[in-house]
């Protein structure tokens, strides 16, 4: 089953790839070069997790060891359901290296434990769309994305208290550019460690 | 320090900026031309150094409902009726002509200007007087003329007030070229967080004032019906939060912060009530109304479902909203406020959404997905027909004029996030353009009371 998510999600990006015409980038343009400033096949520019310092500050709290660098996970366009894709992980550390989806469930896993064993630590799940379609409706998908991301955790026994979710829907854009990989970069939950009772 | 200046550290305290620092500056491109439209023809003012003309031209322009006479095409250029040949007029043909002088008299300027039917004026070819004009009412081809004195700062104000007029005359409808416009502006940078701002500005997008700048994400300003106040989303403290703003006073008032969303507020026609679509900590989306009188909040829709988007019916007895509650595809729903029976209103496509009615109730404006194109359409109620307003495949957020003649919207254009204004005919289009912001969110204000 994994193996066939895997090959799925593999897929699916070379199909973006060559689609969009940037079949030059060598790495999967929507998961591997998100720590470096690209200019999308639009010409704007494109802000990654490490530069901007919209996700920079909010990332580095919390833990930061194996899996748990592990932030935002990915979702299909229109789609809510984190058992049907969950694509790799985006690493803070440039120096760590995409994984793969199976690891994306292992890296909620990790998540998991590290709040069970922390019960005064407390995490934020921001549920993220891409840019095309109505804004308001986009909020309430990317609530159902934090949603998803937030059952999994609770699935893996994290008290809800220690959980929090918010929508941005199409307001916090990992990627600026209108290829598909770009898209399919702000389709995402990020997941950040916050302090309790905020 | 009263108890505004007040209200003010307390924002900057909480990383939020009021009414202070310049907002994003904004250009506006004619961009589709226009056909089957009223042929008129504005002289530039005589001793228009203030570019009122200029304005005027623009303004009706932007309407869609005009074909205006370019400048160097002009037979001749009068200032006052007596230097009006009207057969010169007739022969381009222009049905309307507008003149106009300007003097200035001390610090201020005397602005007249006069409408003309070049039509009714056969009985002055030789004559040209305006006495004589008046002499046969049915004759007379001085449709407006006004005379105003004003300060160098109320020029564009006053330009505007000249083009409600004169759309007003020619076709019945109230003109809304005096009226505001609320607009989120975001600024992006490589290198420093990004910063949001909502801003009002006149319809034209000139003269943009910001009511509210913060480090998070704003979202869905939405006018009162008499113009003093915005409610709007704020995302500050990393939750989303509705708010009312005085525009008047800058002060606020926190209408919902459950947890999950609140989003999307709406005004009911009289002002008494705010539909809201929150989450109150589920999954789901619902409709509420909120009544601002006694804050009581009367939840509308129930179930596992995205419902997002209300807008109220002109006369206050339904609303309108998105939901994904069959076959998990948003389409627009309406809703009886007295027997609380929903009614699917959209069947053309499989994305509809973010629906608002034209004033007269008759139709209702959306974002329809034609293909893989999200596009503004209209489609009537009684018929069902709908007719695709855009084609450049990324729209959104269509804010209706209030005299029903115009759709605002936020699209691309120039690989830049911007407003747009279309006519409701299709015939016009006009982009707004901000060389420093992504432009969001547009709504307009309502007529100028």
């Amino acid at each position: 089953m994994k193996i066939t998510q895997r090959t799925f999600f593999i897929l699916s990006i070379l199909v973006a790839l060559i689609l969009n015409g940037c079949a030059s980038r060598t790495m999967p343009a929507g998961i591997t070069d998100a720590n470096h400033l690209s200019t999308g096949a639009t010409g704007a520019q494109t802000y990654s997790v490490s530069t901007s310092p919209d996700f920079k500050q909010a990332f580095a709290a919390g833990p930061h060891q194996g899996l748990l660098g592990a932030r935002q996970f990915y979702f299909s366009f229109d789609k809510f359901n984190l058992a049907l894709r969950c694509l790799s992980p985006i690493y803070l550390d440039a120096t760590q290296q995409s994984t793969s989806a199976g690891n994306c469930y292992q890296a909620l896993k990790s998540h998991a434990q590290y709040l069970i064993q922390h019960p005064q630590q407390c995490i934020v799940l921001e549920g993220n769309t891409d840019a095309r379609g109505s804004r308001s409706y986009n909020l309430a998908l990317g609530q159902r994305r934090a949603q998803a991301v937030a059952s999994r955790l609770e699935k893996d026994g994290v008290p809800a208290k220690q959980i929090r979710t918010v929508s941005y829907g199409e307001e916090r854009p990992v990627a600026l550019g209108h290829t598909s990989a770009d898209y399919a970069r702000n389709r995402r939950t990020d997941l950040i460690y916050e302090s309790c009772g905020q | 320090m009263n108890s505004n200046r007040l209200l003010q550290v307390f924002l900057t305290f909480l990383g939020l900026i009021v009414l202070q620092s310049a907002s994003a500056t904004i250009n506006l491109e004619l961009t589709q031309g226009v056909g089957r439209a009223i042929p008129i023809a504005i002289v530039p003012f005589h001793g228009d150094s203030l570019g009122i003309s200029k304005v005027l031209r623009q303004d009706l322009l932007s309407s869609g409902m005009f074909s205006i006479t370019a400048v160097d095409k002009l037979p001749n250029k009068p200032g006052t009726i007596a230097d009006v040949q009207f057969g010169d007029w007739r022969a381009i043909p222009v049905n309307d002509l507008i003149i106009g002088t300007i003097t200035p008299e001390g610090n201020n300027y005397h602005v007249s200007f006069t409408l003309l039917d070049t039509f009714k004026s056969q009985q002055f070819l030789h004559f040209s007087s305006l006495s004589q004009a008046t002499v046969n009412a049915n004759l007379n081809p001085v449709l407006a003329h006004q005379v105003y004195t004003i300060p160098k700062s109320s020029v564009r104000f006053l330009a505007h007030h000249i083009a409600d007029i004169i759309y007003k005359q020619l076709t019945g409808v109230p003109g809304v070229f005096s009226t505001r416009i609320a607009y989120v502006a975001v600024k992006r940078f490589p290198d420093r967080p990004t910063k949001y701002a909502l801003d009002i500005a006149n319809a034209d997008g000139e003269d943009p004032q910001p009511l509210l700048q913060s480090n998070s994400p704003l979202m869905s300003p939405a006018w009162s019906p008499d113009g003093k106040s915005l409610a709007y989303v704020s995302f500050e403290n990393r939750r989303s939060a509705i708010y009312i703003s005085d525009l008047s006073t800058g002060k606020r008032r926190l209408v919902a912060q459950f947890s999950g969303i609140n989003s999307a507020p709406a005004w009911s026609p009289d002002g008494k009530e705010l539909a809201l679509a929150l989450s109150k900590g589920k999954v789901n989306t619902n409709i509420y109304i909120l009544n601002l009188v006694n804050n009581k909040l009367e939840q509308l829709t129930t179930g596992s479902f995205i419902n997002t988007s209300p807008a109220w019916s002109p006369d206050g007895k339904s609303i309108i909203f998105t939901s994904n509650r069959e076959k998990d595809q948003p389409q627009i729903y309406k809703i009886d406020l007295a027997t609380n029976a929903i009614k699917r209103i959209t069947f053309n496509g499989n994305y509809n959404a973010h629906a608002s009615f034209t004033p007269d109730g008759n139709n209702i404006v959306i974002l329809h997905r034609d293909g893989g194109k999200f596009e503004i359409a209209i489609q009537n109620l009684a018929t069902g027909n709908l007719k695709v307003l855009t084609d450049s495949g990324l729209n959104d957020s269509p804010s209706i004029s209030p005299n029903g003649q115009m759709i605002i919207y936020a699209t691309y254009y120039q690989g830049k996030e911007t407003l747009a204004k279309i006519s409701m005919n299709g015939l016009a289009k006009t982009h707004l353009i901000s060389n420093d912001s992504f432009i969001q969110s547009p709504a307009w204000g309502p007529l100028a009371s």
